[in-house]
């Protein structure tokens, strides 16, 4: 288990030890290499099982036996009890899809608007020059303070919760597809040039294809904005979704409700952000970055 | 290709003059446009609404800025003036990002001492980094109350980020370094004071950066739910009674703010690097 | 000769470039007129303009004053015309080998099944055979440049500009890159120009060499190689070969600068 090399470092300082005269003046400590010892994977594994029912096991003792106040924390079987409910009469499936439906929308829309405009700004150095202070601009606001607006603007339906998320993502995604853009070898725009490429050829051919790690290094970043976004747009004014769950049910202090809401509006979060991830893989392994 | 530096100077030759005065007059080009831009930018926020093209009682003028400014100076929502609300955002961001500075380098450098502890923790961190947490802004004002939930808003935003982020600039330090110190005889303490956490300063400004954002949408999004000042609880309540007015001007505060942050943390990049 | 033009010919061409402390005079009329299918280095100290030479050549930079004709025609400031192989391979590193190497039939037009099926027999014949579908990052330096130097091969001009193409090889596989170019040189029978550091490369591989000289860019003096091809190895320690060596080396440091230059 221990690291290779570290016997080997070890053994130079003890061969060093005894051919040293012995002299008096200064004697450097003499000593082995800490090794530290790695866990087996079992063990590691009943850990991390074994934090989560500590945790589950003492909240829900804690609660019945007094020691915290139920009516504020709440307790596990209650907490299962109301999952229960919000999945068989509530309004599960409506507020899960409602959310996704707003993350979804508006993480393509931004993501993809966005990654054009940045890889729009390779086309005219000038252009570049005259938007970039605006984008910068755009990006130092925090876009979630103008949600208030976005759903005077656009209602309290679907399209708002779009509007907020595409607004969170557009930003990140322009940038990063302008650093691309700025990272890329003007000798290998010279060698398409001397092949007789066109402008469009080489955008095509070189600039989208070394700029597409970079886009697609966003998308988890993007993903969880997205989320957000919709969450935050759904809390200020909203008739469904997992975050107007939550408020709802806070307002009307039914704490076993808001951690149900928290709970599957934190699946949904996982599951999102494993499928961008794989996604991700898959984009990656496909452009050989 | 050394054409720059073993450029012949000639700088009577009126190519140079010329080409020196095109090179201004494109700057200069560029500049103008830029501001022509913004001011055509102004010019249709304050003309459209006027003629009724697009509806006033959402957009505002540019021209009410400086006079709601003014009047959110004296007479305020809540008795407070404007000024004590931005202060209110800004300690809230600020003690919420530096906490979660703190308390993440800390945890970041346990899990580096220990890594067994790393591989322990590694799901739930990920998770936590994952879940979405302005999503809990109802539940921390039940259990924490008006103020302290805005602080926890601001910290818990930015701590899993900064845990993961500079665990991450740990792990990137060059291993020869570390074998380096490790033949001068160097205890783990003196490799993480001496080694490890000086190399990863780049990695702190960096999360730095993220963080004095992500702390600011915390606070904003937390007085939009909680709090009864602040400039989050000001775009909220002016969004509320529709005074567009009142929104504008605090969304405006709030971009000088953070672009104040962000040219701060700049600044101190720029000095620390400098130092190196 | 007289009667046939020149393959290329680079007629009096002048490069001035304005940098921000003033005019820079990178290269002073120029004129080189190369036979076709001829071996031809031009060597010189780091910033004589060889690249700008180069780039003139492909079109890539419209020259101050002076034509590039080839084959008689002028063209001048128009790409596509010959083949330039720059000092990176620059080899895509989203691309197999394979599709790399037919990047310029792409950019041509040519259809992809057809410009596969060229670069194919080509990979297969000059060494990269097993190597078609790796990608860039799996390959050694060498073979990185074997693919570069392919790719400028298939895209099928007369003419092919090498810059310093063995600069970052390690002295080994420089000189199997030596002998693997010859070997593409004979058998297509391009017409090659060449820019290299290194005297000994120079007159190891080429008809004649044009020794430049900096600030400003120009030809100092063109030697015509007379050695009996093939070449091998030991060609390098016969008098003749030490002798003009000598004569290009000692044209290098009388054209050097002073250390200690006024500014």
């Amino acid at each position: 288990m221990a690291v290779q090399d570290s016997p080997h470092v070890a053994d130079v300082a003890l061969d060093l030890a005894p051919a040293k005269p012995v002299t008096n003046t200064t004697a450097k400590p003499v000593h082995r290499l800490p090794v530290q010892i790695d866990w087996p994977t079992w063990a590691i594994v009943t850990t991390q099982a074994g934090i989560l029912v500590g945790i589950i096991g003492l909240w829900e003792a804690a609660a019945t036996t007094s020691v915290i106040d139920a009516f504020f924390w709440s307790q596990p079987s209650a907490i299962w009890h109301t999952l229960k409910i919000f999945f068989t009469t509530g309004d599960a499936w409506t507020d899960i899809s409602f959310t996704f439906r707003s993350t979804i929308f508006g993480f393509l829309l931004g993501t993809a608007a966005g990654s054009l405009l940045g890889l729009s700004f390779w086309w005219s150095r000038n252009y570049a020059a005259i938007v970039q202070p605006y984008i910068i601009c755009l990006e130092s606001i925090p876009k979630l303070a103008l949600a208030p607006l976005i759903i005077l603007v656009f209602g309290i339906g679907l399209g708002s919760k779009v509007a907020v998320a595409t607004a969170l993502t557009l930003v990140v995604s322009t940038l990063t597809a302008y650093a691309g853009v700025k990272a890329l070898d003007p000798d290998g725009e010279k060698l398409f040039y001397s092949l007789g490429a066109t402008r469009w050829q080489v955008f095509r051919k070189l600039v989208v294809p070394f700029c597409l790690p970079w886009i697609i290094s966003v998308l988890r970043v993007n993903i969880g904005l997205a989320l957000t976004g919709a969450i935050v747009g759904e809390f200020i004014a909203s008739q469904h979704g997992l975050g107007r769950a939550i408020l709802y049910a806070g307002q009307t202090y039914d704490i076993a409700l808001v951690w149900v809401a928290v709970l599957v509006l934190s699946t949904l979060a996982i599951i999102m952000y494993a499928a961008v991830s794989w996604l991700e893989s898959l984009l990656r392994k496909g452009t050989r970055q | 290709m050394s054409k720059a530096n073993s450029a012949t100077l000639a700088s009577a030759s009126p190519q140079y003059r010329n080409w020196l005065q095109r090179n201004r007059r494109d700057q200069i080009f560029v500049r103008v446009t830029q501001l022509a831009v913004l001011l055509v930018l102004l010019i249709l926020w304050e003309v459209l609404p006027k003629a009724q093209i697009i509806n006033p009682l959402f957009t505002s003028y540019p021209s009410m800025l400086w006079p709601t400014f003014l009047e959110l100076l004296t007479a305020t929502p809540q008795q407070a003036s404007i000024l004590s609300h931005t202060l209110s955002t800004v300690v809230a961001t600020v003690i919420g990002f530096a906490a979660a500075m703190v308390l993440g380098t800390t945890i970041a450098a346990t899990l580096w001492w220990w890594n067994s502890l790393y591989k322990v923790l590694d799901p739930y961190l990920v998770v936590a980094n994952a879940m979405p947490k302005t999503a809990f802004v109802p539940i921390f004002y039940i259990w924490l109350g008006a103020t302290l939930s805005i602080y926890g808003m601001s910290l818990a935003i930015s701590l899993f980020v900064t845990i993961l982020m500079i665990y991450s600039g740990f792990q990137s330090i060059d291993p020869n370094k570390i074998k380096l110190a490790q033949s001068f005889g160097a205890s783990k303490g003196q490799i993480l004071r001496k080694v490890v956490l000086p190399g990863s300063v780049p990695t702190l400004i960096a999360t730095l950066k993220v963080n004095a954002g992500l702390s600011l949408v915390g606070v904003v999004v937390g007085e939009f739910q909680s709090a009864n000042l602040g400039l989050g609880y000001l775009i909220q309540y002016g969004s509320q009674i529709f005074k567009m007015n009142i929104v504008m001007t605090a969304v405006t505060i709030l971009a000088i703010v953070s672009s104040v942050m962000y040219l701060a943390i700049s600044w101190l990049e720029a000095v620390v690097m400098r130092r190196r | 000769m007289l009667s046939s033009p020149p393959k290329l010919y680079v007629d009096n061409v002048c490069m001035t470039f304005k940098t921000a402390t003033g005019v820079f005079e990178a290269l002073v009329p120029v004129t080189l007129s190369i036979p076709s299918g001829r071996f031809v280095s031009l060597i010189g100290p780091s910033g004589c303009g060889k690249s700008t030479i180069f780039n003139i050549i492909a079109g890539l930079l419209e020259p101050t004053a002076g034509k590039v004709l080839i084959d008689g025609v002028d063209a001048t400031g128009t790409i596509g015309r010959v083949g330039y192989m720059l000092q990176k391979d620059l080899l895509l590193p989203w691309r197999s080998v394979l599709d790399n190497v037919i990047l310029g039939m792409e950019i041509q037009g040519v259809p992809l099944r057809e410009a596969r099926e060229r670069a194919l027999s080509l990979l297969q014949r000059y060494g990269l055979s097993g190597f078609e579908y790796l990608y860039p990052s799996t390959l050694s330096g060498g073979m990185r440049q074997r693919a570069a130097l392919l790719r400028t091969l298939l895209f099928d001009t007369d003419i092919i500009l090498l810059d310093e193409p063995f600069g970052a090889l390690d002295a080994q596989t420089k000189l199997q890159m030596q002998e693997w170019l010859m070997q593409l040189w004979s058998d297509f029978g391009k017409t090659v120009l060449f820019v290299t550091h290194d005297v000994e490369e120079a007159i190891y591989l080429s008809d004649e060499v044009h020794v430049m000289g900096t600030r400003p860019g120009c030809i100092l003096e063109s030697i015509l190689i007379m050695l009996p091809r093939p070449r091998v190895r030991t060609s390098s320690l016969t008098p003749e070969f030490i002798a003009i060596k000598e004569h290009c080396l000692n044209l290098l440091t009388a054209s050097a600068p002073a250390l200690p230059e006024a500014a």
